[in-house]
């Protein structure tokens, strides 16, 4: 559990950062949202001290984070960046290891820590451990960034923008991967994004922040339904707030259970994962009523039908 | 993979393998450079051995180099550091002073306190040496990206871990180049040493201007700009040995 207690952060009279107050369960996702300048990169780089905040606490599992010299406090920390910042001159191995390195683990189990990193991040640990990062996409690069953040099994992630520089569809994987790598390890993340398709797809609480304060913190439904007046009415208002309703659920949140051949051969079907806009999409393109629902063995467990689908967009 | 590797240090090993040919055989050479010279003045430099003489150029340029480097890269280093960044400016105007300094004019002064011999040149050698190391280690060191920094401190390594893991490995074929540079130069600027007797190549061409000998001064040239060609050739390659992959 993170809490913060009146943060404040001045740069020359500056406030950057103004007696913010927050908290995140363990296990939680939390994005904080904003435009650029808005403070939200300060708050989490005050998290693992590379900044120093001018005042305010913030306790991780009720320790001061001032307790722990910083160099110690980061080693338990994962960070993640925009730039990834790999080292060129370091195999993709020598990079994983780095923090592991730092504790003075020794060779056996660093071995096997990353080989198990680039295994959960669908890298194949014989062609990757030992080329250097520029023989990498970035793709790729970003998957050992992320996993070099979790090297030393850290109970919190802090992420800034790490998927910003990528190609959409590459982020889109980077994202569900992360998200997957997240539910299984059930780590806390604490992330940075202008993108509000980014953090209502991905978080269990968004904290949306302009100039150095929080204006709403609540659950993306609760935000896109109930947005503050203002700022956040703005940013999260536009007219596809139903579609990014949508995109919150996934279809087996709310299907009807079916056994299975109960549904006619004819219908179209996908996968139980999918979030419900994309199943709209489909109904759309196929111009059918209803989808027969799959889980990962291909076989139907349930169906949706487009009136349910679009209620759940419904305002009320 | 064998023969390109081979060719690319021969670029190293025939200028090489004629510079010790000349230092040790330079007498073969006698037909070449008897037309040059007056019938009854020697056409091949004598009064030392080229051997000797080469060790002495050699000893003068790298003592004095390695030092220029640990200074020079001490410095470099302090100034990309947090608590040495307001000396940036100052240490690149030091550094720029020694580096337009005429070397004569450091031997001129360097005398009187000094005396004549090798101190002198040591002492012009390294200051003019310094320069090329000190704007190379600075450029290295601030090219590292901001986001590999970043990574780094994020991820709890120490001020000495991120400079030593990290910055120098990065800087380092920069740094090496301004070695290289500082050594090719000083190798040319080290003949002027032999002006307050220190021993040298430069010794050769002034006994050629001095007796008016073509023979001597085209000897001491072609020695001093053979050493020159292979210790830039040694440097490049091992600059490229360092050179972070990609």
């Amino acid at each position: 559990m993170i809490e913060v207690k009146n943060l404040c952060k001045r740069f020359d009279n500056q406030a950057a950062v103004n007696n913010l107050s927050f908290r995140v369960e363990s296990g939680q996702f939390c994005m904080l949202v904003g435009t650029s300048g808005c403070g939200k990169s300060t708050t989490l780089r005050m998290v693992n001290r590379l900044i120093e905040p001018s005042s305010g606490q913030i306790l991780i599992n009720d320790q001061d984070v001032t307790s722990l010299p910083p160099e110690q406090l980061r080693r338990r920390i994962g960070y993640a960046i925009q730039g990834v910042g790999l080292f060129p001159h370091k195999t993709i191995y020598q990079n994983i290891a780095t923090v592991p390195r730092l504790l003075g683990w020794n060779k056996g189990d660093i071995n096997a820590r990353v080989a198990e990193l680039l295994t959960l991040f669908k890298l194949d640990v014989d062609t990757f451990a030992g080329k250097y990062p520029h023989q990498l996409s970035g793709g790729e690069q970003q998957r050992v960034g992320v996993a070099r953040a979790l090297a030393a099994r850290p109970e919190l992630l802090l992420m800034d923008e790490p998927f910003g520089a990528l190609d959409p569809l590459t982020r889109e994987h980077l994202q569900d991967e992360l998200l997957r790598v997240q539910k299984l390890l059930g780590i806390t993340i604490i992330m940075v994004t202008h993108d509000l398709e980014e953090a209502v797809k991905m978080a269990d609480v968004i904290a949306v922040m302009d100039k150095g304060e929080i204006l709403q913190m609540d659950t993306p439904e609760a935000l896109l339904r109930h947005p503050r007046a203002g700022f956040v009415q703005n940013l999260v208002g536009g007219l596809d707030r139903a579609l990014r309703l949508l995109t919150i659920q996934q279809v087996s949140e709310v299907m009807t259970t079916l056994n299975a051949g109960t549904l006619p051969p004819s219908t179209p079907t996908i996968s139980h994962g999918t979030n419900l806009r994309d199943a709209l999409s489909l109904l759309i393109w196929e111009h059918a009523e209803r989808l027969g629902v799959v889980n990962d063995a291909g076989d139907v467990i349930g169906q949706v039908a487009m009136a349910e689908l679009l209620q759940q967009g419904a305002r009320t | 993979m064998k023969t390109r590797y081979f060719q690319g240090w021969l670029g190293v090993t025939i200028p090489l393998l004629l510079l010790l040919l000349l230092t040790l055989q330079m007498v073969w050479l006698e037909p070449l450079f008897r037309p040059l010279v007056d019938a009854r003045a020697p056409a091949i430099y004598a009064r030392d051995s080229f051997l000797n003489l080469l060790l002495w150029h050699l000893a003068a340029v790298f003592i004095a180099i390695l030092a220029a480097t640990l200074v020079a890269l001490g410095g470099g280093i302090l100034v990309t550091r947090p608590v040495g960044r307001d000396f940036l400016p100052l240490a690149r105007a030091i550094a720029n002073l020694g580096q337009t300094f005429p070397p004569v004019a450091v031997l001129a002064l360097a005398v009187p306190a000094l005396g004549f011999g090798l101190t002198p040149t040591l002492v012009a050698l390294f200051l003019y040496g310094m320069l090329p190391i000190y704007e190379n280690t600075v450029t290295g060191l601030q090219q590292v990206p901001g986001s590999v920094i970043e990574a780094a401190r994020g991820m709890g390594m120490g001020p000495l871990q991120q400079l030593f893991s990290v910055e120098l490995p990065l800087a380092l074929p920069a740094i090496i180049a301004g070695i290289r540079m500082s050594l090719v130069i000083s190798i040319g600027t080290a003949t002027i040493g032999s002006t307050v007797a220190a021993k040298g190549f430069g010794e050769v061409i002034i006994a050629g201007l001095l007796t008016d000998n073509m023979a001597f001064v085209l000897q001491g040239g072609v020695m001093v700009a053979l050493v020159a060609i292979v210790i830039d050739g040694i440097f490049q390659r091992i600059e490229q040995r360092l050179s972070p992959p990609g």
